[in-house]
């Protein structure tokens, strides 16, 4: 029997792991009402809030394509870095380091299945935000707000990775971490509001967690290319790009790297297969 | 070989007699302890208690955050108001419809215990009011550290001459009794669904942020949605501990203060504590034969002990 | 020779005989009797010194300092040196807690030991384990994991691309081993919608469909009824008849299927290895000579007196039936071809024979030898 290795058995997972998520997404659509709903709804709370604080339009708009990105923060938190942990529950874990495919193929597969389903659901809150609020986005830097979408993304879900080798070690730990986690980026990577108002607002050590999301400054960009002259951004969005790229580059490095370490110490203090503790 | 024989309690027909209020009191407290040893024991007391803090911290300072861009710290009643109704919010309403809903999926699919909780003499209904004891306990003590922070570092005026603890204390318990039941309402529905069900709690609780008042008065929301709002037991119940905690209704500061809510402002203590009593009990009672009704419908389908992750 | 009315030798009576019969002891890894078949293949799996000690958590802390230290540390695996070779199905045999599960783990690259080192096909399994992975697969009884949204052949399709099986090959295996386990009708269905048996059978598949020169078997049929038990421990040895360059480790409860499967079996117990021979040799540990069971009739203290003095019998003790001369006899014989003799004594004393049977120990009574209690004592230990 021929069996495929390097590159090919790489790719092979990846397609392989992103398979469940993509086609069995399809056969369980509740996912779609509740994933675009609750995002929807939390994204409107904030909208009729600023509302209330009779806040300038913008930054409804700003609210509108923040609650879009937070899918995929909550993507690559739930359904990439701490699914290790899921896996380990249910005995995949296992198997999957048992096989000759890489981790970082399994990872990947699970990041392009997330990613479509976080698209999935970042386009409808989008679209039906941009709807029911009338928010006027500028269409005119669409290819480059686009690739700043595409690279935040590559060090978004290389992060993702990062995080995932932290939980290899973990039992409930990693849980909690994730749960922990959720709010404190949401707030450190300005997801309702300019990144530069939370500059302004927090401690100086703050800022540099705030920086190394890559989220802060995918925001920030996407939002000075979309809402041009509404906004003021940390740094031009050329520049948040490199800082983007170049995490993408440092992210799944360390992942790499971290993968292997991670993967290592917890085949020495047996937490491959510990469930439930 | 002989082994003893459980002692157990029989009529002189060697039947077993019904559970009584102790026994559910007995099922509520091992319940309640199981909840505490699984929302807890994963970490020393100081790593647990800042993990349970991170998130309701981060997301007040969100709102302070966005309070500020907007309004500079101009609005400090507004702040008052929007602060106090979000440390309950995210205290409990989201640990209690969140964490029932969330209960259910994870003795289910992951501890795979459910199965045989529901097999054993146990009261479910028990079980699960013990589980959310647990939580209940966790978010009281986020919203009463919300609240000390609030006053201590981020600007909140509360005044404790002014509390009115009578109302205080009737306004937390009657809101509990009703979160209690659309917990219980929430995890009956969860028996019956994939494991997407967890969501289920969200997104109640997503529409409960949105439509509660929770973070502005609903007066701002359109005609339509602020009818949906004050249908809603929620809005009157943060609404009554808003006034309890400042004092009175919420009003605007300026030489000519208005309420900040007209729309709840109509309704006085009393009325307020109708609406919560009829609520809590309707909340009760319908939780206690929607759930039966529930596990019945998991039972048919045989969703008891179903694993459904992907 | 001796007749012996009163006793009833049973097997585990026999290590007190005279001095004829060699008492059983505990053994090295390797006896010196390996008539293994195997001996001349090159090593599947090789152990040498392996040790693996676990920190333990959780526990409550012992009053006593001393208990307090050796509470902080499990010894899994003691200096535990092992051989298998290819071709063989090699099985290993221990109770609860006696670290077979652990061994497998190290083996299959999941676990590193602390000490020792292990060899699957020739390849360090810490040092090369991507390289050892390409040629394994572990099947672990009880097993019931599986995407429930996905269908069978999705699953095993999938688990089958993280060994780099083409597609076509892939649903190829697929199909063949669902019908051996006589899963075809469900290649269709939800994960969701199986048994807990059903989904343990695809699990089963899962291991196969890689076509692994190495195979660990973690008790698979555990949990299985009869027929799906059956079929697996078919497969499993028609399988490495037909590839005689594989080889299956199967780790197990029940001493029928290792004294049914294995080629050679090792005895393990609180992480040391008791006994590695055939099941045949490690039962001769027990019992040197063979021992038969006969009930006959019309026999005379005169008959059972030349019984006891036939060529080639030990010993001889034999116990009053319900009727008159008849006895219930058990002869240890020093070679099992006197067994003729002793027909033809009875026979020339007109006795008449009721039944006949050869005892031999069972692996429990080996078992029981070695570990010093049951496999169903230790479990409940």
């Amino acid at each position: 029997m021929r069996k495929s290795t390097g590159l090919e058995l790489f790719l092979r997972g990846t397609v392989a792991r992103g398979y469940p998520r993509i086609w069995g997404a399809h056969r369980d659509l509740s996912w779609l009402l509740f994933d675009v709903l609750i995002p929807l709804v939390n994204t409107s709370a904030f909208v009729f809030l600023y509302r209330a604080l009779h806040a300038p339009e913008a930054y409804i708009g700003f609210v509108v394509l923040g609650g879009a990105m937070s899918t995929y923060w909550l993507n690559v938190l739930w359904m990439m870095a701490s699914q290790l942990y899921w896996d380990k529950q249910e005995g995949f874990l296992e198997l999957y380091t048992m096989s000759p495919v890489s981790t970082m193929a399994i990872l990947l597969g699970m990041g392009v299945g997330g990613l479509y389903m976080s698209t999935v659901r970042a386009g409808a809150i989008a679209v039906i935000g941009t709807i029911l609020y009338g928010v006027k986005f500028d269409a005119s830097q669409w290819g480059f707000a686009l690739l700043v979408f595409l690279v935040t993304m590559v060090a978004l879900y290389g992060l993702g990775m990062t995080l995932s080798s932290v939980f290899l070690m973990w039992g409930r730990e990693a849980w909690q971490v994730s749960e922990a986690l959720t709010e404190p980026v949401f707030f450190l990577s300005g997801m309702n509001f300019p990144l530069s108002k939370l500059f302004l607002t927090i401690p100086g050590v703050l800022t540099i967690f705030s920086a190394i999301i890559p989220v802060s400054f995918g925001l920030d960009a996407m939002r000075q290319l979309l809402f041009p002259g509404q906004i003021q951004g940390i740094f031009d969005p050329w520049i948040e790009l490199g800082f983007l790229a170049a995490m993408g580059v440092v992210f799944v490095t360390a992942a790499y790297l971290m993968l292997r370490r991670m993967e290592w110490l917890a085949k020495v203090e047996a937490r491959l297969s510990l469930r439930w503790q | 070989m002989d082994y003893a024989r459980p002692h157990l309690n029989t009529s002189d027909k060697g039947e077993p007699l019904k559970m009584t209020l102790r026994e559910n009191l007995r099922t509520l407290r091992i319940a309640a302890w199981l909840g505490w040893q699984v929302e807890g024991n994963w970490a020393d007391p100081l790593v647990f208690f800042i993990f349970t803090l991170l998130k309701p911290m981060a997301s007040a300072l969100i709102l302070l955050v966005m309070y500020q861009v907007i309004a500079g710290g101009q609005r400090a009643d507004f702040f008052g108001y929007l602060f106090i109704s979000n440390a309950f919010f995210t205290g409990l309403v989201i640990q209690l419809l969140v964490g029932l809903s969330w209960t259910i999926i994870d003795d289910r699919e992951n501890y795979k215990m459910l199965k045989y909780i529901f097999t054993s003499p146990a009261r479910h209904l028990s079980y699960l009011v013990g589980r959310a004891a647990a939580k209940g306990a966790i978010g009281m003590m986020t919203t009463l550290i919300l609240l000390g922070t609030g006053v201590a570092f981020l600007g909140l005026h509360l005044d404790v001459a002014r509390v009115q603890w009578g109302w205080l204390g009737v306004y937390f318990v009657l809101g509990i009794i009703i979160l209690a039941g659309m917990g219980l309402i929430l995890a009956g529905i969860s028996l019956v669904i994939a494991r997407n069900a967890f969501a289920i709690g969200q997104v109640v609780a997503g529409s409960l942020l949105l439509f509660s008042g929770a973070l502005f008065p609903v007066d701002t929301l359109p005609s339509m949605l602020r009818s949906a709002s004050l249908a809603m037991p929620i809005t009157y119940w943060l609404e009554g501990l808003r006034r309890a905690l400042i004092g009175g209704i919420p009003m605007t500061s300026g030489t000519n203060p208005q309420p900040l809510s007209p729309a709840l402002a109509v309704y006085d203590n009393w009325q307020l504590l109708l609406i919560l009593g009829v609520c809590a009990v309707v909340s009760a009672v319908g939780s206690y034969l929607f759930f039966n009704f529930m596990e019945h419908q998991a039972k048919e389908r045989g969703m008891i002990d179903r694993l459904t992750g992907y | 020779m001796s007749l012996d009315l009163e006793d009833n030798v049973t097997a585990q009576e026999i290590n007190s005989l005279p001095a004829s019969t060699e008492q059983a002891a505990s053994v090295d890894a390797h006896t010196e009797e390996q008539t293994s078949p195997s001996t001349d293949r090159p090593l599947a799996i090789e152990a040498i010194n392996v040790r693996r000690v676990y920190k333990v958590r959780g526990e409550k802390k012992a009053k006593d300092k001393q208990q307090r230290e050796s509470q902080k540390t499990l010894v899994a695996l003691d200096d535990v040196s092992l051989e298998v070779y290819q071709g063989e199905l090699f099985g290993l045999l221990g109770p609860n807690g006696a670290g077979k599960t652990t061994l497998i783990k190290i083996l299959t690259t999941l676990l590193a030991p602390t000490g020792g080192v292990c060899y699957v096909d020739g390849m360090d399994v810490v040092k090369q384990a991507n390289q050892v992975r390409s040629n394994i697969n572990m099947v672990s009884g009880g097993e019931t994991s599986g995407y429930g949204i996905l269908t069978v052949r999705e699953n095993l399709w999938m688990f089958s691309q993280f060994y780099g099986v083409t597609w076509k090959d892939a649903h190829a295996r697929i199909d063949e081993m669902l019908k051996i386990v006589e899963l075809d009708d469900k290649a269709n269905t939800r994960i969701s919608s199986l048994s807990t048996g059903q989904r343990q059978r695809m699990n089963f598949c899962r291991g196969f469909i890689t076509d692994p020169t190495v195979m660990f078997l973690d008790e698979p049929t555990l949990g299985l009824d009869v027929n799906a038990a059956r079929i697996v421990r078919n497969f499993t040895r028609d399988w490495l008849k037909q590839n005689p360059d594989r080889t299956v480790l199967l780790t197990t409860h029940y001493m029928a299927e290792a004294d049914e499967l294995c080629d050679r079996i090792a005895i393990i117990d609180h992480g040391k290895v008791l006994a590695c021979d055939t099941p045949a040799n490690l039962k001769r540990m027990l019992q040197k000579q063979p021992v038969f069971e006969i009930t006959a009739s019309g026999l005379t203290p005169r008959a059972l007196e030349a019984l006891a003095h036939s060529p080639g019998v030990a010993h001889l003790s034999a116990d009053p039936g319900d009727a008159e001369g008849a006895y219930r006899m058990k002869f240890i014989l020093e070679q099992e071809s006197a067994i003729g003799s002793v027909v033809s004594t009875l026979a020339a004393h007109n006795g008449s024979i009721v039944s006949l049977q050869k005892n031999e120990p069972t692996l429990e009574d080996v078992f029981i030898k070695l570990v010093g209690r049951s496999l169903s004592a230790s479990s409940e230990s």
